[in-house]
């Protein structure tokens, strides 16, 4: 049966973001739904039986993209390809992981239904912590503001009471920064097995700031790998700092995998120590 | 529930339109357009694939309500007058299909890149880097051909955009 949904009744449009989130809140087995792409995934994996209504956020006017030197501004509703095509000076980082995912998910795909299913496997959450996103977040009146990693509680856990909807994200702006993404996966346009996301700071000849996100088949949301991050802190830009650093990520506690139908446990770290010596090499220039 | 939306460049009314209704349901079993296959049903096979206000969709994942109001065009809608349009006899002439299932998907994800490239030629060098058959990858990737006749696909889509002065 397509769009397993079969208890779903109601689609509403509304055209406020306080009345989007009043319907939400009054109805606990309502949902939003962005492109509706994801929320196709989970129902045809049985997520979804007792959802009786959809919210579509499609007509609150949260497509804007700005640019300032500060921040990438973007609203929840822009879809991956429509960043893709934008304008903005985009980091590395943001670019390549959207060319990973198919072009038809593109079309539908936005910012903020990929944020909200906080999956470890998709290329752009992936992206957004490397670069360090804050996720606007209203229940209708005020909105507050959250760092990506408070905000990825866990799979299908972001940080959202009943009645909130995340209005857009801001991406901070810093100059000069050396950023990159890979992903391995099994088929052309499959899941991530492993990617990785990096965002560095280069000063002098030695690294100043790095950031290295890890997604794919992982048993939480996307992590950042502090342990590779503090052994590039402060360390020169020489090949032996990065083969050196990527080695922390095979390290017991740095990845929580496990081994399922597609790889071992140990196969994923190695993967993960790989690809992070691999794309720091290629955005350094090494 | 209803929508009205223009399929083919006609504008279409269709009634008892469920919430959970998919626009790939209302052009197969509503419009009786059975082009766009139902395939993989959310693997990402692309058999579904129409366009959506020029931008290539899987049908079988578009909520059939939020189709409203948009312009739909399905492979039905590409021959004019008779006339098959340059993708489709260049399909036929290269034998860039086999048993044909995915064809139709396959087919309207080289028409959207098409016009993509008519629109707006310069944005194939500033949003894909512009090396032209990583261009033809990233739009058709998405597509799963069962019989494995990728070749003549490729070689399809890269012939019809090198006219364009696109190689
Ligand atoms: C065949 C296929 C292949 C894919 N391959 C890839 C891939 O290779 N790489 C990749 O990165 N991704 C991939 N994806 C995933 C895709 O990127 C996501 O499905 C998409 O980003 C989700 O966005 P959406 O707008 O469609 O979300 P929806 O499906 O509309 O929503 C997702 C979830 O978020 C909630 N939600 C949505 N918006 C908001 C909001 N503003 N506030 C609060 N809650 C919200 C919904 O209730 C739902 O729970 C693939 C998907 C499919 C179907």
């Amino acid at each position: 049966m397509p769009f397993n949904i079969q208890s779903l009744e109601h689609y509403y449009t509304p055209r406020t973001v306080e009345e989007a989130c009043s319907l939400l809140s009054s109805n606990q087995d309502f949902i939003p739904i962005a492109g509706g792409s994801a929320i196709y995934i989970f129902s045809a994996k049985g997520l979804l039986q007792d959802i009786r209504g959809f919210v579509s956020l499609s007509s609150l006017g949260l497509n804007g993209i700005h640019g300032s030197d500060a921040y990438i501004e973007l609203g929840a509703m822009v879809t991956h390809q429509e960043l893709l095509e934008s304008r903005l000076d985009k980091p590395s980082v943001l670019s390549e992981a959207l060319l990973a995912i198919p072009k038809e998910v593109r079309s539908v795909g936005t910012v903020g239904g990929q944020l909200c299913t906080c999956f470890p496997n998709f290329d752009l959450n992936v992206a957004l912590l490397a670069l360090d996103a804050e996720i606007m977040v209203t229940g209708g009146d005020q909105v507050r503001r959250e760092g990506i990693e408070k905000f990825f509680r866990g799979v299908l856990e972001p940080d959202l009471r009943p009645g909130e909807i995340v209005t857009g994200i801001k991406v901070p702006r810093k100059r000069g920064l050396l950023s990159g993404y890979s992903k391995a996966a099994l088929t052309a346009h499959g899941f991530s097995l492993i990617s990785v996301g990096v965002a560095l700071e280069v000063n002098r000849g030695f690294f100043e700031g790095a950031r290295v996100a890890v997604g794919g088949a992982l048993n939480t949301s996307p992590v950042r790998l502090k342990g590779v991050e503090d052994a590039l802190r402060g360390h020169p830009v020489t090949r032996e700092t990065i083969v050196e650093a990527s080695e922390s990520a095979l390290s017991e506690g740095a990845l929580n995998v496990g081994t399922d139908n597609k790889a071992s446990s140990e196969y994923k770290r190695r993967l993960a120590s790989v690809l992070i010596k691999r794309t720091i090499l290629r955005v350094v220039g090494l | 529930m209803q929508i009205s939306l223009r399929v083919n460049g006609e504008q279409v009314v269709v009634d008892d339109v469920k919430a959970r209704s998919t626009l790939l349901d209302v052009l197969r079993d509503q419009l009786n357009l059975k082009g766009a296959k139902k395939g993989c049903e959310g693997e990402g096979c692309g058999a579904c694939t129409v366009i959506v206000d020029s931008r290539p969709v899987y049908s079988c994942m578009y909520p059939a309500l939020a189709a409203s109001g948009r312009s739909v065009l399905t492979v039905e809608g590409l021959e004019v007058g008779g006339q098959l349009d340059r993708v489709q006899r260049e399909f036929i002439d290269r034998w860039a299909f086999q048993c044909g299932y995915c064809t139709p998907g396959f087919i309207m994800a080289l028409e959207a890149l098409v016009r993509e490239a008519d629109s707006n030629p310069g944005k194939f060098k500033e949003v894909y880097g512009g090396n032209i058959r990583d261009i033809v990858k990233d739009a058709l990737t998405g597509h799963i051909c069962r019989c494995t006749g990728y070749e003549p696909i490729v070689e399809t889509a890269l012939l019809i955009l090198s006219e364009k002065g696109l190689d």
